[in-house]
């Protein structure tokens, strides 16, 4: 047998469940042993005691309640494989643990351990799968139900360790849905929620009257409201309902009855321009005009040896991080505790505090692990709403974005439409560029500005330009809001830029790279807004880099650019 | 037919927001037995800039890697370090972290200076020892804080570090919008295949100027991930939206990337230092993504022959270029 530095056999889950929780990590549970044992043999886990839970009474047990096959965490292969109950109820699981090892492995291996090791031979796993099955995970601190598909991350790797803020299960933790539009431009007249507050497990329905503090939200602009009384999206939020489960919520969110004065809605930015066009919001539709203007562009474009003009647009994008929006808050006497998946948590704060009317101290924003943001996580989303009701009811509540609600309710990379017009005389020489941007930021500004502004100040590339004329224009629609992703409008730029680059050398038969050794920026060079360039400036380092590694390992490039 | 065509694309990156103020903050306490503790409002979503804070402590505090410990992203305990967006928490929390242990180090190295008796300039600390000069001195940074602390001195510092920009002009945008830039080149291979309209990117070469690369494999990590981000822009990605409602929000009907697609990377880490920048660093986040979608364009462009101007380069936009250049031609 192995080295084992403690060994302990508790004769209760209780017992056990402490000794797991005191352990520091140092203590593994031992159930067949079929994975630890030949992991300690190899030494792999060195200086670790177990905790054999063998003695613990009623785990390996099968039992059927209701619809639900119960299984205890120490059942066997051999006993699954051989359970009449199995057999007829889940045959495919039956089949599965007849599958698994040799008849000696299946008479001490356990479907507990089969997934909490998350070994890829875990035969059962699959069959689990299949049938949804479901894990319910106790620790010392209490006691959590997950799908089994869900608790799987990859080889050898699960998330039983709850760390994710959608994993938070606080005691006695109320859920949170939001009731969307389903109109894009509305004046909310009223509700009636008498009939979604009948539902069994409703607690209440909170509207925009319920907003304690500044009903407007936003990292540049606060023009978002954090329940609405007015609609600009078919998506903005309209009523929040907090349910002691989601099923609860659910339904009252079908039952709350809302009085909509429809108002004409604006789908794209060319009409949400016109004077006419309905106003989405009090300023106008246009947000932000913002120009860059150096030299004389008209005198460099009649000067020039070539002027191409080209229209480039480019797509709305979501950022897709692997993890949704999600969170949990409480009342710590009388701080209001928000722990949340984030990119940003002090304008988290302010703009919460803002919103319930709290001094910024009484608002602690504590960042869980976060799945991936690429700007999607710099908003507020479940912030205020998760703020709203664990304050007004004084009960910890929880909220978690699905997919689609994430799609819907967050921001997005922004629409340009580009139009740009580069002129260069007939060395390849850039003389002037003459850019115009308007970007679709929708229902709200979020981010918006910020990335209008950037694309304006990086419209030219990295290239020496003496004359400019940029002009941009971050514009509101009906459409789903845009916001802050990975660049912040310069994807969309450089995809413009770089093209010009392209037609221009073509026009004057250099080649691409060539163009560019002759515009790039060095020391001293003058950008758009006038900045002169000092310190670190790598391009030229990277464009030569880039060629001659792009040389070695695409063969037939060289022949191309001969 | 199967046709094979090269892009360039370049860009350039102002590193935090734009021609605004935007400071970070953060605490450093050097504790009795010579860790440390981090206390950063910085937020890590996964990019890694915990690990590139403790870095910097670990190196400025003059101990190891493994005796740092962040506390980050707690408004109840941690200072603002604005959001972790534009590229800015390597260079802005990083020079803030670096700040803050430079005061934290300060009795250390007075302490230092007395017991060795040399000048303070000559003193430095490097992986917990005490160095003179370019020699160990055979004191350890544990002995000087344990010495500091039963003095009664703490080893704690705070810090906070403001990119040196101006507002724009609102007339004619003129002024200093960033106190640094990230620079790069990335050069696409691509396939297009004129029958079907698929585009498919064979090989990127990534060459990135992020000034000091603090932690190199993670600086790849985002080249590679922002290539295959961009990769997604250029060829797949589009929210689809009729009358106000999004007609695909579902990964089933939103295409992102498989490992199917994205292609061989190949990061090539230039470091041109930053005087400004946190032992030379500036940042990689965005601009790994920033160039891709340009490159694979103008690859494509080179293999057809046909330019597009719109994204998504999906296959029925390539293949309408495709049946439109035809028509042209033969009208």
């Amino acid at each position: 047998m192995p080295e084992c530095s403690v060994y302990y056999q508790p004769q209760s889950m209780a017992d056990a469940l402490t000794l797991l929780a005191n352990s520091e990590g140092r203590l593994k549970p031992l159930a067949g042993g079929t994975d630890i044992l030949p992991a300690m043999k190899k030494g792999e886990l060195r200086d670790v005691g177990l905790i054999d839970l063998s003695k613990i009474p009623d785990i390996r047990k099968v039992s059927i309640q209701g619809n639900v096959i119960k299984l205890g965490s120490l059942c066997t292969f051999s006993q699954i494989e051989n359970s009449p109950l199995i057999k007829d109820e889940v045959p495919l699981l039956a089949e599965a643990a007849g599958t698994v090892g040799s008849p000696q492995i299946r008479s001490i291996g356990t479907i507990g351990g089969n997934i909490a090791n998350a070994s890829p031979a875990a035969d059962t796993v699959n069959a689990m799968v299949a049938l949804d099955a479901k894990a319910k995970l106790d620790s010392a601190e209490g006691s959590r139900t997950v799908l089994v598909s869900e608790l799987l991350c990859g080889v050898g790797k699960t998330n039983i360790q709850p760390e994710d803020a959608a994993d938070l299960d606080l005691q006695g933790a109320l859920t949170l849905k939001v009731l969307r539009s389903t109109v894009a431009h509305a004046k909310v007249k009223g509700f009636d929620v008498t009939e979604a507050m009948k539902v069994p497990g409703v607690v209440r329905v909170f509207t925009y009257e319920d907003i304690p503090g500044i009903n407007g939200y936003g990292i540049i602009v606060k023009d978002q409201p954090a329940l609405t009384d007015k609609v600009r999206f078919k998506g903005d939020a309209l009523a929040l309902v907090a349910a002691e489960d989601e099923v609860s919520a659910k339904k009252a969110l079908e039952l709350i009855k809302v009085d909509l004065e429809e108002l004409p809605p604006v789908y794209d930015v060319w009409s949400a321009m016109k004077e006419d066009a309905p106003a989405i919001h009090d300023k106008g539709n246009i947000q932000l005009i913002s120009k860059i203007k150096k030299g004389d562009v008209e005198s460099a474009l009649r000067q020039a040896e070539v002027v191409i003009s080209r229209r480039y647009t480019t797509q709305k994008i979501e950022h897709c991080a692997i993890e949704t929006e999600a969170g949990v808050a409480f009342m710590d006497e009388d701080v209001l505790v928000i722990k949340v998946c984030t990119q940003n948590p002090h304008y988290d704060r302010n703009d919460v505090a803002r919103v319930l009317g709290l001094p910024m101290n009484k608002v602690r924003i504590i960042q869980m692990a976060t799945g991936g943001g690429f700007g999607g996580k710099l908003d507020i989303s479940v912030q205020c709403f998760l703020g709203l009701a664990a304050l007004k009811l004084g009960r910890p509540v929880k909220m978690n974005y699905d997919r689609q609600e994430s799609f819907i309710a967050t921001g997005k990379r922004h629409p340009f439409f580009i139009d740009y017009t580069t002129a260069s005389d007939k060395e390849g020489k850039l003389l002037a560029v003459k850019v115009k941007v308007v970007g679709d930021t929708g229902a709200y500004a979020s981010y918006g500005p910020a990335t209008l502004i950037r694309a304006g100040v990086h419209a030219t590339g990295p290239y020496e330009v003496p004359n400019v004329d940029i002009e941009v224009l971050c514009v509101y629609t009906n459409n789903p809001f845009s916001g802050a992703m990975r660049g912040f409008g310069t994807p969309q730029m450089a995809f413009a830029s770089e093209s010009q680059m392209d037609i221009v050398a073509q026009a004057l038969k250099i080649s691409p790279l060539e163009i560019r050794r002759r515009n790039i920026v060095h020391e001293g060079s003058i950008t758009a807004t006038g900045q002169k360039l000092e310190g670190s400036i790598g391009i030229g380092k990277t464009l030569e880099a880039a060629w001659e590694k792009a040389l070695q390992v695409m063969p037939e490039l060289e022949a191309r650019y001969k | 037919m199967k046709k094979r065509g090269y892009g360039i694309g370049t860009m350039w990156y102002g590193i935090g927001n734009t021609a605004s103020n935007n400071p970070a903050g953060a605490f450093v306490d050097i504790l009795d037995d010579g860790t440390v503790t981090v206390l950063t409002g910085c937020a890590d979503m996964g990019q890694g800039s915990t690990t590139i804070l403790a870095q910097i402590a670990a190196e400025t505090v003059g101990v190891c890697l493994e005796d740092v410990v962040i506390v980050s992203a707690d408004t109840g305990v941690t200072p603002d370090a604005g959001a972790s967006s534009a590229s800015r928490q390597t260079y802005i929390s990083g020079n803030a972290v670096r700040l803050a242990a430079e005061k934290a180090r300060e009795p250390i190295l007075a302490k230092a200076a007395d017991v060795l008796n040399i000048p303070i300039h000559t003193v430095s600390l490097k992986q917990g020892e005490v160095w003179n000069g370019d020699r160990s001195s055979g004191l350890t940074v544990k002995e000087m804080i344990t010495k500091c602390r039963s003095e009664g001195t703490l080893t704690l510092g705070h810090g906070f570090f403001n990119p040196d920009t101006t507002k724009l002009d609102p007339e004619n945008g003129q002024g200093k919008p960033f106190a640094t830039y990230a620079f790069a080149t990335q050069v696409a291979e691509v396939i297009v295949d004129t029958e079907t309209g698929l585009i498919e990117v064979t090989k990127i070469v990534a060459a990135h100027d992020v000034g000091k690369a603090i932690n190199p494999q993670s600086v790849e990590g985002q080249i590679e991930g922002g290539c295959a981000m961009g990769l997604g822009y250029a060829l797949l990605e589009e929210v689809i939206i009729k009358d106000g409602v999004i007609k695909n929000p579902a990964m089933s009907t939103y295409l992102v990337p498989t490992s199917m697609d994205v292609p061989e990377v190949y990061p090539i880490i230039i470091e041109e230092l930053e005087t400004s920048g946190p032992y030379g660093a500036k940042g990689v986040g965005e601009p790994a993504l920033v160039p891709t979608a340009a490159a694979i364009t103008n690859a494509v462009t080179d293999a057809l022959g046909i330019r597009i101007y719109d994204l998504p380069m999906t296959p029925e936009r390539v293949i309408a270029a495709i049946k439109s250049a035809k028509e042209e031609k033969s009208d």
